[in-house]
């Protein structure tokens, strides 16, 4: 199991260095590119990351008028409470849902109120979302392998697993990054510290596909093992 | 500004330090439950010289449930002349009085005590007091009235007493109902990592198996010596599990006595269940914290275990002031490189504490116990995480006012439901 886990973790790390040092900086130029190709004209910008240099885009959010999210406040605010009185949706996932849009009336009410004091621009934003993306990718990465080095099953298929998780989240980390740019800078930006705050979120598909592994490897063994 | 920006970058370290020691901790469990050594409990002895046993089952409008677990306990396969049955009517309001006296006319080792006086509080530490004042058995055995014991738990939770350092002894708890809904299923699951692995694993590595309450026993002459249940403590079993290594007494814990209850079937019970059990985990938090440190009996190991085992409950709220001080922090442009995952807490909350147990933890636990299907809707506990955290720091505060006020507490017994006997 410790060997297994040494493997992992390296593999973990390792993909991670790959991460900042080439793939990012690969997949910025195909979307400056695209960009450019539609008449779009964003100036790419470095960025220091865990002492790595990366690079995004130089947008300014869209700042909707106070009129506008005061009318947005009410809907989510009127949403929460209809979240609590309905019956229909179980109280589990009205909280979490209510969570989210707690989250977001939080963040409409500074908008609304302090837009002038808000200490972000582009570089900012993105030298601390990618700090976090970065984080939260080696985090789960760790905390998977550590889950799969328990796992009773061959190493050379529990390196695959990892291996297809590791290129799932670089492929997911840009699409998530393309949907952030096009939302602080065409809708809002209220999205600013929601697509921070909401990162986490995307840990719940390594667990699911833990725990389909187990689920594959419970079904071959069932009947042979108790614990 | 700047000192509370300092406060607030400090509170993330730590609450990322804390919640890092839950997760290796629980890490080790699982490791240890997996690939580790494995305790085995006192199934194995074959001893004829059994104790004198009261087997005691707390009631408070139990007509849908009370003939059910007396008719498994007189089935039970320890020698009758050696065990009494005593269900204690704790104020019953509805048939539960009729039940249990129409039982006993039928089963002579069936002893009802009713508490029906009305300057009594009623209150389960209460019924258990003034039962210990008159049965005649050495080792008391409890079951809640929902529960189905096989016919050898008591045999097996009183063989735990060979050991002269045994104070209490737990079985493990099965959810009955897990079969009615997607709720039922999940605390199924949540269950099974808690008993599987973490009361095997804290037996296995000389820890603190929590006595919990039913499916347990514990030696009268020990816990009339201690000054019984404290009323004052909603957690009576956690109060008990801290008292016994206070007083240099150990818990074992029996994996394979199990034994069937009801789980709540709706989320809001649950949500009140959650709150209840985090009021007297905090309660037993204020009172026992001090004599951890101070205890002569404590092992380094159990000291650790014990503190973290204490804390556990009030994690859900430190976890609540984390979010919003990483929100504070966000817009003060003071979220540094370190605090800049501090979003990242989450990932640890959500799987360490929301559910009270890593998703690693329940997927393992369920594989041992050889789930298949269920083992799929692990990811389903992440949507429990913030009622859970919310409800659980409900009953923090109310522990704290408790504690403020020395008010009485009230038992919110979970809502039963009449169904088919499956136990074993």
């Amino acid at each position: 199991m410790w060997v297994d886990l040494a493997i992992f973790v390296l593999v973990s790390v390792g993909s991670i260095y790959f991460y900042i040092t080439l793939i990012h900086h690969n997949a910025m130029m195909m979307i400056h590119e695209v960009f450019t190709a539609s008449g779009l004209h964003i100036e790419m910008i470095d960025l220091d990351i865990y002492t790595f240099s990366m690079s995004a885009f130089d947008i300014s959010f869209h700042y909707n008028s106070q009129i506008t999210l005061f009318y947005v406040l009410l809907l989510t605010v009127g949403l929460m409470l209809f979240l609590v009185y309905q019956t229909k949706i179980p109280l589990n996932l009205v909280f979490w849902i209510d969570f989210l849009l707690l989250l977001t009336a939080i963040f409409l009410v500074y908008f609304i109120f302090w837009p002038t004091y808000f200490p972000y621009n582009a570089k900012k934003y993105f030298e601390l979302y990618l700090h976090a993306y970065v984080g939260f990718m080696l985090m789960s990465f760790i905390v998977f392998s550590f889950s799969l080095a328990l796992t009773p099953e061959k190493l050379g298929k529990k390196l695959f697993i990892l291996s297809g998780v590791i290129a799932y989240y670089f492929v997911y980390s840009f699409v998530r990054l393309a949907a952030t740019l096009l939302l602080v800078s065409q809708v809002s930006v209220v999205f600013v510290p929601l697509m921070y705050f909401t990162i986490f979120y995307d840990f719940i598909l390594i667990i699911y596909i833990y725990t389909f592994v187990l689920y594959k490897n419970t079904i071959k063994s069932q009947g042979l093992y108790h614990g | 500004m700047d000192n509370l920006i300092l406060i607030g970058q400090a509170y993330q370290i730590f609450l990322l330090v804390f919640m890092s020691i839950y997760m290796i901790q629980h890490f080790i469990f699982t490791y240890s439950r997996l690939y580790g050594e494995q305790r085995n409990y006192y199934h194995d002895i074959l001893d004829t010289e059994m104790p004198t046993v009261s087997v005691v089952i707390p009631m408070h409008n139990e007509e849908l449930v009370a003939e059910n677990v007396l008719e498994r306990l007189v089935l039970s396969d320890y020698p009758k002349e050696k065990m009494e049955i005593i269900p204690i009517n704790d104020h019953s309001t509805d048939r539960t009085k009729d039940i249990i006296d129409t039982f006993a006319r039928k089963h002579p080792g069936v002893k009802p005590f009713h508490r029906l006086k009305e300057d009594e509080k009623r209150g389960k530490a209460e019924g258990l007091n003034d039962v210990m004042k008159f049965t005649k058995g050495d080792i008391i055995v409890v079951f809640d009235a929902d529960y189905q014991p096989a016919k050898e738990a008591i045999k097996s939770l009183v063989m735990g007493f060979k050991d002269p350092q045994v104070g209490a002894v737990m079985g493990r708890v099965l959810v009955q109902n897990s079969d009615s809904n997607l709720l039922t299923l999940l605390l199924d699951m949540e269950r099974s990592a808690g008993y599987q692995i973490s009361q095997q694993a804290r037996y296995n590595m000389d820890l603190i198996p929590q006595y919990g309450g039913t499916v347990g026993a514990y030696r009268k002459s020990v816990v009339r010596q201690m000054g019984g249940f404290d009323p004052k403590v909603l957690a009576e079993d956690t109060d008990l599990t801290y008292k016994m290594y206070l007083n240099g007494w150990k818990i074992a814990y029996a994996n394979k006595t199990e034994c069937y209850e009801q789980m709540p079937e709706t989320w809001a019970a649950r949500a009140r269940q959650v709150r209840r059990w985090s009021r007297g985990h905090n309660e037993v938090l204020f009172h026992h914290l001090p004599s951890i440190f101070t205890s002569k009996y404590f092992t380094l190991r159990e000291k650790w275990d014990g503190l973290l085992l204490l804390f556990v409950y009030m994690m859900p709220i430190l976890l609540m002031v984390g979010i919003a001080d990483s929100i504070f922090l966000f817009f003060m442009d003071a979220i540094s490189i370190v605090t800049s995952m501090s979003a990242l807490l989450l990932i640890m909350a959500i799987n360490a504490f929301g559910n009270f147990a890593p998703f690693f933890q329940i997927t393992i636990a369920n594989y041992l116990d050889g789930r298949t299907e269920s083992l799929k809707l692990t990811p389903m506990f992440a949507f429990n995480f913030v009622l859970y955290i919310f409800y659980t720091s409900r009953g923090f505060i109310d522990a704290l006012i408790d504690l403020a006020t020395r008010r009485d507490v009230d038992w919110d017994k979970t809502k039963r439901h009449q169904r088919k006997n499956n136990a074993k």
